[in-house]
């Protein structure tokens, strides 16, 4: 997995959080991740295929900062934990950083497919990973607290 | 036109070359125009030449674009003064960071800025020449809002009551919104692409086979590629707004099919 297919990504999730929540985000370190697991108490998962790329996308939120995220953008009071809402929009979130990455690779020729997203509420759920194959975790600190973005990819 | 008669006009722009095309261009019977190249000096004038429309670009000093524009809101004399961004950059912090400011209307300087520009003036200063050349065109007051997702309907709503919509009729996929439409009266539609049941597509194509619905305004919003979004242009779509969005893409983009009554 070249780094310069990971900046699409990083990039799209900076650009839809920071425009829809009006809060700033700033890219940690990159790490890689072992378990299959995920990281925060709601997770967004989008599935990736094409001829030359397959796997997955998936975005992890704490709870505080998803309900900051959610009251921000839909300019109401924070949820005090998630419900249907939080969850429908996780997915559009989801929805709308691969399509901001997707759209991003098209302009290096990398085009791919993007599956409906599937959303998972509770910390530390098992996530079906490709085998073999790493999974890239891109830590974000909010002032609501930190989200992860995790690419498991595949070069066909 | 005599000059009392004529809008007046601030463009304050650091570049020489940019500032002379919009002053060539911009300079007819209907405008009088002033440049300034410091932000300083442009307040000054505004404040003593009361100007109809101030033109600004970003980076013009030490106060930029967005300063000046949130000094002005901040002025109540100036609070409902007109004014254009311009920047050469294409990019949604830009945009947020416009709509933060205040800014009416954020235009990009590429090869269509001019023109961009003259439709904003002519929306502004003359709707009525406006109205009588699209017969069609109309204030946009009652939305017809169509996606799956309920937050994106509570952003998209809230956007909307915002800008000045008087009237925001939901529904939660592309048959919902069918049945909507057939019950309501609306000016515009606003409608997501990948919706259950009956998509966005699905539903403009449905919506244009009826005689009675072929001028009325339908915008698509939808997180797909750009090029996909344009090959779906032909369903008869007026235009669209690639999400993420923020308010002020999607009130230049009403603007721009919107023409306020003449009294």
């Amino acid at each position: 997995m070249k780094a310069e297919y990971l900046n699409p990504f990083l990039e799209a999730t900076k650009d839809v959080i920071e425009t829809m929540a009006k809060i700033p985000v700033r890219p940690k370190t990159l790490r890689l991740k072992a378990e299959k697991k995920t990281y925060g108490a709601i997770t967004g998962i989008i599935g990736i295929t094409s001829p030359h790329l397959n796997g997955s996308m998936v975005i992890s939120f704490s709870e505080l900062c998803i309900l900051k995220i959610v009251a921000n953008m839909t300019s109401t009071y924070e949820k005090i934990k998630i419900d249907s809402e939080v969850v429908d929009a996780v997915g559009e979130l989801t929805n709308m950083i691969c399509g901001g990455a997707k759209n991003r690779l098209a302009k290096m020729d990398m085009k791919f497919d993007l599956a409906l997203p599937t959303v998972l509420v509770g910390k530390n759920m098992q996530i079906s990973y490709l085998p073999n194959t790493p999974i890239i975790v891109i830590p974000f600190m909010t002032e609501g607290g930190e989200f992860v973005v995790e690419a498991n990819l595949q070069m066909k | 036109m005599v000059d009392s008669e004529k809008k007046k006009i601030l463009i304050i722009e650091p570049s020489t070359f940019f500032e002379k095309v919009l002053e060539s261009n911009l300079s007819t019977d209907q405008f009088i125009i002033a440049t300034e190249k410091d932000i300083g000096r442009a307040l000054l004038k505004v404040v003593r030449w009361h100007p109809d429309l101030v033109i600004t670009g970003i980076e013009v000093g030490t106060i930029s674009g967005f300063d000046l524009c949130l000094l002005l809101k901040m002025m109540p004399d100036f609070a409902g003064l007109p004014i254009i961004l311009i920047s050469s950059y294409d990019d949604q912090l830009i945009h947020q960071k416009a709509a933060d400011a205040g800014a009416d209307y954020y235009v990009i300087k590429n090869n269509e800025a001019v023109e961009n520009i003259k439709a904003v003036l002519a929306n502004l200063f003359f709707p009525e020449k406006q109205a009588a050349k699209s017969p069609k065109s109309k204030e946009i007051e009652s939305i017809l809002l169509v996606d799956d997702s309920l937050t994106m309907r509570k952003v998209i709503r809230n956007i909307l009551l915002g800008v000045g919509i008087q009237k925001v009729i939901e529904a939660k996929n592309g048959q919902d919104g069918l049945d909507q439409l057939a019950a309501h009266q609306v000016d515009m539609v606003i409608s997501d692409w990948a919706m259950p049941l009956m998509n966005g597509v699905e539903m403009i194509k449905n919506i244009r086979l009826n005689p009675n619905y072929q001028n009325l305004p339908i915008i698509m919003v939808s997180a797909e590629v750009q090029e996909e979004i344009e090959k779906a242009m032909h369903c008869g779509i007026n235009g669209y707004l690639r999400k993420p969005f923020n308010a002020l893409d999607m009130k230049q983009l009403i603007a721009k099919f919107s023409t306020p009554a003449a009294e």
